[in-house]
């Protein structure tokens, strides 16, 4: 069995889980000495792991897929077995923008969750001017809830809005230096415009879609092959690691790692209160309660849904970066989310598992029970705010 | 002639690739400093190939325009597409990666690409060996401190002290130089001022 790993991650809030397994033993527990390894972009992820100088890596979810599908610009095919959280991020629309709607369309932001019809309003008294958002990465949730945000508002692509793909680090400054109206960040990059007074959250994903994908550990499928104790061993370790974290006495602990310079490096107060389900929207606000604005195990958040995979397809679709849908869509997802692996590590941990792939849509404003699992699972609200999101799903 | 694109903050580095490159026929070549806005600059000169630092975050930026090529007139491929393998993991492993057009025939990529992954590994060589330098001088301070330490409070002749502190090294399976820095270390713990 292959012990000494390379796990790539993105200095993003919600790598917690990695450095949970790294700091807290659970690794180590299952024979595995892993170095965790900070890297700059998504696409260094993905070449770094598709060549083999990354064992495994933090990803955003819709990237394997992409990987597998070939339209990732390398198409060695990648799987992911595991879920490293739902929720997590949100939309920031620059300061003045907001102020603007808020003194002269307040009723737009009367409504839960705040639309684009605000963004629209403002637009249209002011034409010819066009919007420019940023989002981190082309195959990312991030871009897709933009997306389906700005168009649910009347906002059409292209004509009224360009969405742009900006690193996480200068997302922020491009915000400052007005060269984008807003963006669809993960944390800390919201938390630090609102703290800095520039940006205002309009949106969290939460707010979109409660308890929405956000990131896997993603692998190349040679690699899984090749290595399947290990990949055990790895989501076992990851498992535990997530229940561990899911408590909030522990997040407290893990948000004073995360802001180490190795990790995060930002400061506490940035990382800490999305944590702990204290999210600030703007710099005038009280902190609002958001107690799943990250979570890393309850609700079965590490499951590799194929229902997400289905939605990430469609959504691939839908912006043109997939021309032809795929001949047998179930057997794609299948290859690429391997629930099977995670109910295998699920079942040698004693934890409960689905035991279907794809999430029953129940668009619940409630708290459920899932009973389609080894023992019954109970699950947070599964809202799906938006129209054109709830038809892909 | 192909234009090409360098995107890289060393700027040390990109002289030496730039008249690495201008040697096999590349000339003139547009530099992208950290500071500089990537899109607009691709905009305004369309480069043929574009060669960019791992190490810099606009990559994701870059992989963006394959899918708005209505955005710009030529679309940007990435490289793996169209080199082999060898040379994409030899790329990666030295820490650059390339873009190219569409319609680049093969051969011209792979020759640009082989000199920038010769100066990127010169480049990463360079590094390395300062760094061992700066830590082969850092241990050289700590072992002397160390020494100090137990030639004043165990009356021992530097010679003496620096077996003893090799002896520890070796029983603990250290390097000296860290030896050295965990007894100093313990001893500013145990109240000494060194």
């Amino acid at each position: 069995m292959k012990q000494d790993l390379r796990i790539g991650f993105l200095p993003l809030t919600d790598c917690a889980v990695l450095v949970t397994a790294l700091e807290r033993g659970f690794f180590e527990k299952y024979g595995l000495h892993v170095t965790l390894q900070r890297e700059v972009s998504w696409a260094n992820i993905r070449d770094r792991v598709a060549f083999g100088e990354l064992d495994a890596a933090h990803m955003l979810a819709p990237m394997p897929l992409a990987a597998t599908l070939g339209i990732d610009g390398l198409g060695i095919p990648m799987q992911a077995a595991f879920s490293l959280g739902l929720n997590g991020s949100a939309i920031t629309v620059a300061s003045p923008l907001m102020e603007a709607i808020r003194e002269h369309y307040p009723q737009e932001l009367c409504t839960a969750p705040v639309r684009a019809h605000g963004l629209k309003r403002f637009l249209s008294a002011q034409a010819p001017r066009k919007l420019v958002f940023g989002c981190v990465y082309p195959f990312s949730q991030h871009h897709y809830l933009l997306q389906a945000w700005l168009q649910d508002g009347g906002l059409v692509l292209g004509q009224d809005v360009e969405i742009r793909v900006i690193p996480p680090p200068q997302m922020v400054e491009s915000l400052a230096q007005g060269d984008i109206d807003g963006y669809c960040a993960g944390e800390p990059w919201n938390q630090q415009a609102v703290s800095r007074g520039i940006g205002q959250v309009a949106v969290t994903s939460y707010d979109l879609w409660n308890n929405g994908p956000e990131k896997v550990l993603g692998v190349t499928q040679a690699w899984a092959e090749a290595n399947p104790e290990t990949h055990q061993a790895l989501l076992c370790a990851l498992l535990e690691a997530a229940q561990w974290l899911d408590e909030p006495h522990n997040r407290v602990r893990i948000a004073e790692l995360l802001t180490r310079p190795e990790y995060l490096d930002v400061p506490l107060a940035l990382i800490q209160p999305p944590l702990l389900g204290r999210y600030r929207y703007a710099p005038d606000e009280p902190e609002r309660l958001l107690p799943d604005f990250n979570v890393f195990a309850r609700y079965a958040a590490n499951f590799p849904w194929h229902s997400h995979g289905a939605y990430f397809l469609a959504h691939m679709h839908a912006t043109g970066q997939l021309t032809t849908l795929p001949v047998d869509p179930a057997a794609l997802l299948a290859k690429v989310y391997c629930t099977h692996l995670y109910r295998l590590a699920a079942e040698t941990l004693s934890l409960p598992y689905p035991t279907v792939d794809y999430l029953p849509s129940t668009h619940c404003l409630a708290p459920w029970v899932l009973r389609d699992a080894s023992q019954p699972i109970a699950m947070g609200n599964s809202y799906v705010a938006l129209e054109s999101l709830k038809s892909l799903d | 002639m192909y234009k090409l694109m360098l995107v890289d903050n060393d700027s040390e580095r990109t002289d030496s690739l730039e008249s690495a490159l201008a040697a096999i026929g590349y000339a003139p070549i547009i530099r992208v400093g950290q500071h500089d806005n990537l899109l607009n600059a691709v905009r305004t000169h369309q480069p043929d190939i574009i060669l960019i630092d791992m190490q810099s975050p606009d990559r994701d930026t870059l992989e963006s325009l394959r899918n708005v090529s209505r955005e710009t007139p030529k679309p940007i491929v990435f490289f793996a597409e169209q080199s082999d393998l060898e040379t994409t993991r030899a790329a990666i492993s030295a820490g650059v990666s390339a873009y190219i057009v569409d319609d680049l025939p093969n051969k011209r990529l792979k020759s640009v690409l082989e000199v920038a992954i010769a100066r990127f590994q010169d480049h990463q060589k360079l590094k390395e060996e300062l760094e061992d330098y700066k830590s082969r001088l850092q241990d050289r301070k700590d072992v002397d401190k160390a020494k100090g330490i137990l030639m004043q409070h165990r009356n021992l002749t530097e010679e003496e002290a620096y077996q003893l502190l090799r002896k520890m090294a070796m029983d603990r399976n250290m390097k000296i130089g860290e030896a050295s820095r965990n007894f100093v270390a313990a001893m500013a713990l145990l109240g000494g001022k060194f």
